[in-house]
C-alpha cells in the first residue's frame, strides 16, 4: 500500500477530492495495532476476533450499519468503556507497541494520549476558555499564560478562534451545534493528543457545519492519528484514507477508502456501499 | 417462534370500511370523568392546606387581639359623703362591697346596684385614719387617730347548693340573679345555684404607736398556714415613725392552746419633714416600701432586728407625686402611678453598682403608656400581671405590665372617680365615683399577655435582669408568671438543624458521590435502597436510641471521640498516598474490593486505636478529663486550640506552598517515573502536614498567651443529652434523604459530560469534583435544603435526646428545645384555648412557615436545575 497515485480516481459521488496528506499514507507505520480482539457485554458478545493495524498521522473511518460494534471498538481505544459493568474482554489492542489493557496500564495517562470527540457535542457547562483549557486544569497547570496560550492553539487549530475570541467567557452551552462539536474538538486536542477518536462527529449537525468539521478532521490529520466513526459512505470516502466496514460485530472489509468503496472484495461490503444493504 | 400466535387484529380500514373517525361517546364521558376527579381531587388538596393554615391562624389571632368589651351597667348608690377605702368586687362579679372609714359596709349586687344588707365593721363610733389589706383584700387591717390598729377579715363567700336547697321567697334582681336580702342566688346550669355573701370579722384594738400617734399609713399581711399563721404589718404614725410588726400565732400540739408572739421594730427614720403618704410591704415583711412625694424609701428587713433604709429612690421627676402605688400578683412589680399620668412598673433588681445598700436596685422595668389624668387608683388582678388604673377624670385603663399594652380603655367624661376594682379574673371592671355612682364594665381579655412584641421580642419578667427571650410555659407556684418566647424555640430548632447538617451534609453528599460515581453499578443497586430503607427508620427509634444508648456512650468516650475525628480523615490521607507507591499492576489488581476492604479496615484500626490512646489524650489536651475541661475547672485552652487550628494551618501551609513551590514539584514530579512521583507527592504531604503542626502550635500558644480560651461559646459545660448526640441522631434520619437526592441529583448529570471529562484523562474524582458536582450543584442544594427541612421538623429525636432546655446558646454539648419538640412536650398539658393552647399553635405555624419557606427553596431551585438539565 506505499504507491499511492497522486491522483485518485473520482468516486460515484465524484465529491472526493486528494489532499496533501494521502501522500503519507503508510508512511509512519502502525499506530493501533488490534489482535484477535473479542469484546462481551455481559453475555452477548459484540465484537468478533478483529483483527487491525490502523497507520498513523492519517484519518482512518469505521463504517458499518448501526449496532455494529463501531463506538465499541473506538471505545476500547482510551478504554472509557472501562465503567461499563459486565464488560469482559479478549485478544489485544496496542498503542505504539503498548498493550492498553495490560495489568501495568495506567488508564488516566492512557486516555491523555488520546482525544475524544462524541457524537452529541458535549461541551461542559462553563465557559469557552474552560472547557478548552480543562485537560490542562486536570493536570496542575494554573500558569494562566500557558493556559491562554493553549486555549488559543486549540482553538485556532479546531477553526474556531475567530468566532470565539471574544466570547472567551460565555457559557459554552450558548454556542450553536457546529460550534460546541468544534468546541470539543478544540478540547480533545488542547492538551495535544496523540491519537483522535470521533464517533460520528457530524450526525448532529447541518450539512454546513459538517463542512466545516470535515475541512477540520482534513486539516488535523497528519498531526494527528485520526479514527473515525461515521455511518455516512460519503463523509468516509471525502475524509478518510483507510475504511474498515464492520457487520454483526466482525471486521468484514478493511483497507484503502477507494478500493473499499470502488471495488470491494466482500459482498456485504458491496452490498452496503451500494446502498443495497438490507 | 410459536406458530400459534393469534393473527394481527384486523383494522376497520382493511375490511374496506371507511373508519369511523369520530371519537366514541363513552371514551368522551371517561375523560370528563378523569378530568373532574383530578380537577376535585386536586382542588380538595389545596383546599385542605389552605384550611389547615386558616385554622391555625383563627387559634393563633386571639393571641395578638386586645379584648373584647362586654355588657356596662351603671347605677346609682345610697349617697354617702365619706369616701369608701377599699371596694371589692368577687370572682363571679355577683357580689361588690366597699368599705368606709367608719367601719360601714355597702354591699350590693354587681351588675345592678341593688342593696344588700350587710354586717358592718363595729369600731365604736371611730373613724379609720389607715387602711391596709392583702392583696386579695380578705384580711383588712385599719389603723385610728389614736395609734391603734385593728384587724379583720373581710370575705367573699360562695358556695354552691343544689337547686331544692334554694329557700323559697327569693325577690328576684335580674332573669340570673335572685336575693333573700343578704345573698346573691345565682342559677347555674345542672340544677345548681351559687350563694355568694360577705362575712366580716373584727378583732380587738392593738396599741401601736406610743404616745397615742395617730396612723397615717398602714400595709398589712397574713402568711402561714392555719397554725402557725404570721401576721405581718407596717405602721406609719402621724410623727413619721415607721414600725413594722410581726404577729407569730404558734401552737401547742399538745395543749392545743396557740400563744401570739409579737415583736415591733422600729424602722430607721426618714429624713426630717417626711410625710409617708403611702406604706407597702411583702409578704415574708422583708421589705417595706414607703412613698413620700416622689420617693420610695426601700427598707431591707430581712433581718427584723436590724432593718435599714437600703434605698431612696426618686421615681418621678421633681413636682410630681406618686399617686398611686402597690403591688401585682407576686409582690415582685411594685406599680407607681404618678400626679402627671405616668404609669410605671418598678422591680427590685440586684445590680452591681446598685443605689441600693443591699445591692438591690429599684429599676423600672416598664414605663407604661401615660394616661391624661394623675392616676389616682390601681388594682391588680390576682391571676397575672393584669391591672386597672384609674384616673382623676374617671378614665380607666386595663393594662398589662409585661406585655405593656394597654388592653381596654374606659374612658368617661366628667366624673368624680373615688375607686377602681378590678374583678379577680381580671374580666371586669368596678368603677366608683364620689357621691355614689358605679359602673361595672364587663369584658374578657383572654390573653394579655402577649403580644408580637413578647412572643418574638424580647420581654422583661420579672427577676430578671432585663428583657430577654425566654420560654418557661409552667412552674409550681400560683404567682409564677408563663414567658411565652418563641425565639428560644426558633433557635433550639435552628441549632439543632444546624448542627445536625454540619455532620449529615458532608457525609451524605460524600456518600453521593461515592456511590454514582465510583461504586460498580450492581453495588450500587443494593446500597441506594439499604440507605433509603435507612430513611424509613422510625425517628422515635433513633430517638430513643441517642437518648439511652449513644448519649451514654458519647459521655463515656467523648475523648476518644474527637480523636477519631481527627485521626480519621489524616489516616485515610495517609493510606492514599501510600496507595500511590504501589507498583501499578499491583495497584490496578487490588483496586476493587480489596482496596475497599483495606478502607474499611484503615478506619477499624484508627478507631481502636482512638479508644485506646483516649486517656493518654485526654491528658495531654484536656489536663485529664474532658467534660472537668470543657466546664472551665481544668487545664488550659492552648492544646484544643491547636486542635481547631490544625484545619486552618494545613490549608494555609498546604496553600503556601502549592502557591510557591507547586510549579516547581509539579515538573519534578514529571521528571520522575510513577513511583517517583509519588514518593514526592508523599513527602509534600509530610511537610505539609508537619509545618501546619508547628504553625497551629505556634498560633494556639500565642493565642492561649493572648488569653483568648477555645471555651465559652461553642463549646462549653458538657450536659449529656446534648447537640452533639442529636447531631448523630439527626443525622441518621438526614443523611439517607440528603443522599438519595442528592444521588439522583449527580446521577442525573448527563452521561455525555462524564465520558468527555473520563475521556480528557480526568480521574474519577476530578470528574465528580469539576464537572459533576458543579452540574448537579442545584440538585444537590435542594437535597441538603429538603434534608434542612426535614431537620427542622424532625420531632421525636430532638424530645428525646436534646434534654429539651430553651436555651438561646450555641454550645455543642449543651442541648436545646426545638419548636417541634415543644409541641409535642407541651401540647397535652395545654388546656383548650387558654393561652398556652394558642402559643403552641403559633408554634406550629411558625413552624410550618419555616418548613415551607424552605421546601419552597428547594423547588424552586430543583425546577431551576431541571430546566437546565434539559438544556445539556
Ligand atoms: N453499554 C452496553 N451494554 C450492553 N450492550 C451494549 C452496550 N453498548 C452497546 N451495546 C451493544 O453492542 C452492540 C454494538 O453497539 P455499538 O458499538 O454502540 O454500535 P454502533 O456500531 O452503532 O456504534 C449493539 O448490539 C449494542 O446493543
Ligand atoms: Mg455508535
Amino acid at each position: 500500500m506505499s504507491a499511492i497515485p497522486a491522483q485518485l480516481a473520482p468516486l460515484d459521488d465524484g465529491i472526493r477530492q486528494p489532499t496533501a496528506y494521502h501522500v503519507r499514507k503508510g508512511a509512519a507505520g502502525t499506530a493501533i495495532q488490534i489482535r484477535d480482539f473479542k469484546l462481551w457485554y455481559g453475555h452477548s458478545q459484540a465484537l468478533f476476533n478483529i483483527n487491525m493495524d490502523i497507520e498513523r498521522g492519517i484519518v482512518t473511518a469505521l463504517i458499518g450499519p448501526s449496532g455494529c460494534g463501531k463506538s465499541t471498538l473506538l471505545r476500547c481505544f482510551n478504554r472509557i468503556n472501562d465503567v461499563i459493568d459486565g464488560l469482559r474482554i479478549e485478544g489485544s489492542i496496542t498503542l505504539d507497541g503498548e498493550e492498553l489493557f495490560g495489568s501495568k496500564v495506567d488508564v488516566i495517562s492512557l486516555r491523555k494520549r488520546m482525544g475524544m470527540v462524541f457524537q452529541k457535542p458535549n461541551p461542559f457547562p462553563m465557559s469557552i476558555y474552560e472547557n478548552v483549557a480543562y485537560p490542562l486544569r486536570i493536570d496542575g497547570v494554573r500558569d494562566r499564560r500557558i493556559l491562554d496560550e493553549a486555549v488559543e492553539r486549540a482553538l485556532r487549530s479546531a477553526a474556531l478562534w475567530d468566532e470565539a475570541k471574544d466570547r472567551l467567557q460565555d457559557n459554552a452551552l450558548a454556542l450553536s451545534g457546529g460550534q460546541q462539536q468544534r468546541l470539543c474538538i478544540a478540547r480533545a486536542i488542547a492538551s495535544e493528543p496523540e491519537v483522535l477518536l470521533m464517533d460520528e462527529p457530524c450526525s448532529a449537525l447541518d450539512p454546513i457545519a459538517t463542512q466545516k468539521i470535515e475541512d477540520l478532521i482534513n486539516k488535523l490529520s497528519g498531526d494527528y492519528t485520526i479514527v473515525m466513526v461515521t455511518h455516512s459512505m460519503q463523509q468516509a470516502a471525502r475524509v478518510s484514507v483507510n475504511t474498515a466496514f464492520m457487520y454483526l460485530g466482525h471486521l468484514v472489509e478493511y483497507g484503502d477508502t477507494e478500493a473499499v468503496f470502488t471495488t470491494p472484495k466482500n459482498t456485504q461490503t458491496m452490498d452496503y456501499v451500494t446502498g443495497r444493504f438490507g | 417462534m410459536s406458530t400459534k400466535t393469534a393473527a394481527p387484529p384486523v383494522l376497520p380500514a382493511a375490511m374496506g370500511k371507511r373508519r369511523d373517525r369520530t371519537t366514541r361517546k363513552s371514551v368522551v364521558v371517561k375523560d370528563k370523568i378523569a378530568d373532574w376527579t383530578i380537577t376535585i381531587g386536586g382542588m380538595a388538596v389545596i383546599l385542605a392546606v389552605a384550611g389547615i393554615m386558616v385554622f391555625l391562624l383563627q387559634v393563633v389571632v386571639p393571641l395578638f387581639t386586645g379584648g373584647t368589651v362586654g355588657a356596662r351597667s351603671s347605677y346609682a348608690l345610697p349617697h354617702t359623703s365619706q369616701r369608701a377605702v377599699a371596694t371589692l368586687v368577687d370572682e363571679y362579679k355577683a357580689i361588690a362591697t366597699m368599705v368606709m372609714a367608719d367601719g360601714k359596709i355597702v354591699t350590693f349586687h354587681a351588675p345592678t346596684g341593688k342593696g344588700l344588707q350587710a354586717p358592718a365593721f363595729d369600731f365604736g363610733g371611730e373613724s379609720a385614719t389607715a387602711f391596709g389589706s392583702t392583696l386579695d383584700h380578705a384580711d383588712v387591717a385599719f389603723g385610728f387617730a389614736d395609734g391603734s390598729v385593728r384587724f379583720g377579715e373581710l370575705k367573699m363567700v360562695a358556695r354552691v347548693i343544689p337547686e331544692v336547697d334554694i329557700p323559697s321567697g327569693l325577690t328576684r334582681i335580674d332573669d340570673r340573679d335572685s336575693t333573700d336580702g343578704r345573698s346573691i342566688y345565682r342559677r347555674l346550669p345542672g340544677n345548681q345555684a351559687r350563694v355568694s355573701s360577705v362575712e366580716v370579722t373584727l378583732e380587738d384594738p392593738q396599741n401601736i404607736s406610743d404616745q397615742g400617734s395617730a396612723i397615717v399609713a398602714l400595709d398589712y399581711r397574713v402568711s402561714g398556714g392555719a397554725n402557725a399563721g404570721v401576721k405581718s404589718f407596717v405602721t406609719v404614725d402621724a410623727g413619721g415613725v415607721v414600725r413594722l410588726t410581726r404577729a407569730e400565732s404558734k401552737r401547742n400540739m399538745l395543749t392545743g392552746k396557740s400563744r401570739t408572739v409579737i415583736e415591733t421594730s422600729l424602722l430607721p427614720s426618714l429624713p426630717q419633714g417626711t410625710q409617708v403618704e403611702r406604706v407597702i410591704l411583702t409578704e415574708r415583711a422583708d421589705q417595706v416600701f414607703a412613698v413620700s412625694g416622689n420617693t420610695i424609701f426601700r427598707y431591707d428587713t430581712r433581718n427584723f432586728e436590724t432593718p435599714v433604709l437600703a434605698e431612696t429612690a426618686r421615681v418621678l421627676p421633681e413636682g410630681v407625686k406618686v399617686t398611686a402605688f402597690g403591688f401585682l400578683i407576686g409582690e415582685q412589680s411594685i406599680v407607681v402611678g404618678g400626679s402627671n399620668g405616668a404609669v410605671d412598673v418598678y422591680f427590685r433588681l440586684p445590680r452591681p453598682n446598685a443605689l441600693g445598700s443591699d445591692g438591690y436596685e429599684l429599676v423600672a422595668a416598664h414605663r407604661l403608656e401615660p394616661q391624661s389624668g394623675a392616676v389616682v387608683g390601681v388594682s391588680a388582678s390576682l391571676r397575672g400581671k393584669t391591672f386597672a388604673t384609674l384616673d382623676d377624670r374617671g378614665n380607666v385603663w386595663l393594662r398589662h405590665s409585661t406585655s405593656e399594652q394597654t388592653l381596654i380603655r374606659f374612658d368617661r367624661k366628667n366624673e368624680q372617680p373615688d375607686t377602681v376594682a378590678l374583678a379577680p379574673r381580671a374580666n371586669g371592671i368596678l368603677a366608683l365615683e364620689q357621691g355614689r355612682a358605679a359602673t361595672l364594665l364587663d369584658f374578657d381579655v383572654p390573653h394579655p399577655e402577649t403580644t408580637l412584641a413578647t412572643v418574638f421580642g424580647k420581654a422583661w419578667y420579672e427577676g430578671y435582669d432585663g428583657p430577654t427571650y425566654t420560654w418557661q410555659s409552667s412552674s409550681g407556684t400560683d404567682s409564677f408568671e408563663p414567658k411565652f418566647s418563641l425565639i428560644p424555640l426558633i433557635f433550639g430548632t435552628i441549632k439543632a438543624t444546624f448542627y445536625s447538617l454540619l455532620f449529615a451534609v458532608p457525609i451524605a453528599l460524600l456518600g453521593a458521590i461515592y456511590t454514582s460515581e465510583f461504586l460498580d453499578g450492581r453495588v450500587r443497586a443494593v446500597v441506594k435502597p439499604a440507605m433509603e430503607m435507612m430513611a424509613s427508620l422510625p425517628s422515635v427509634v433513633l430517638g430513643f436510641i441517642a437518648a439511652l444508648i449513644l448519649a451514654p456512650i458519647v459521655e463515656t468516650w467523648i475523648g476518644a471521640l474527637i480523636l477519631a475525628f481527627v485521626l480519621i480523615p489524616l489516616a485515610l490521607v495517609a493510606g492514599a498516598y501510600l496507595w500511590q507507591l504501589l507498583p501499578l499492576d499491583q495497584a490496578n489488581r487490588l483496586a476493587g474490593v480489596p482496596k475497599l476492604g483495606f478502607q474499611f479496615a484503615q478506619v477499624a484500626v484508627t478507631m481502636f486505636l482512638s479508644y485506646s490512646i483516649a486517656p493518654q489524650f485526654e491528658t495531654v489536651f484536656f489536663g485529664g478529663d474532658f467534660k472537668n475541661w470543657i466546664n472551665g475547672q481544668s487545664g488550659n485552652s492552648a492544646p484544643f486550640l491547636f486542635l481547631a487550628l490544625l484545619p486552618v494551618s494545613f490549608g494555609a501551609v498546604a496553600w503556601i506552598i502549592s502557591r510557591f513551590y507547586g510549579e516547581r514539584i509539579e515538573a519534578l514530579m514529571l521528571s520522575r517515573d510513577k513511583t517517583g512521583a509519588a514518593m514526592l507527592d508523599l513527602g509534600r504531604w509530610g511537610v505539609i502536614l508537619v509545618g501546619s503542626l508547628v504553625l497551629a502550635f505556634a498560633l494556639a500558644q500565642g493565642l492561649a498567651a493572648l488569653g483568648i480560651d477555645a471555651r465559652g461559646g461553642v463549646i462549653d459545660t458538657y450536659v449529656q443529652r446534648n447537640t452533639l448526640v442529636v447531631g448523630f441522631a439527626m443525622g441518621f434520619a438526614v443523611i439517607p434523604l440528603i443522599y438519595t437526592l442528592a444521588d439522583d441529583a449527580l446521577t442525573a448529570v448527563p452521561e455525555h459530560l462524564r465520558a468527555a471529562s473520563l475521556a480528557c484523562g480526568a480521574t474519577p474524582w476530578q470528574t465528580s469534583i469539576r464537572i459533576i458536582l458543579p452540574t448537579a450543584i442545584s440538585g444537590v442544594f435542594a437535597a441538603i435544603m429538603i434534608g434542612m427541612g426535614r431537620a427542622v421538623g424532625e420531632t421525636m429525636i430532638v424530645v428525646m435526646a436534646a434534654g429539651n432546655t430553651a436555651l438561646i446558646d450555641w454550645n455543642l454539648f449543651n442541648g436545646l428545645r426545638a419548636l417541634s419538640a415543644n409541641i409535642a412536650v407541651e401540647l397535652p398539658e395545654a388546656v383548650k384555648d387558654d393561652t398556652l393552647y394558642r402559643v403552641l399553635f403559633l408554634a406550629a405555624l411558625t413552624l410550618f412557615a419555616m418548613t415551607f419557606v424552605i421546601n419552597t427553596v428547594a423547588e424552586v431551585i430543583r425546577q431551576r436545575f431541571r430546566k437546565r438539565s434539559v438544556q445539556l
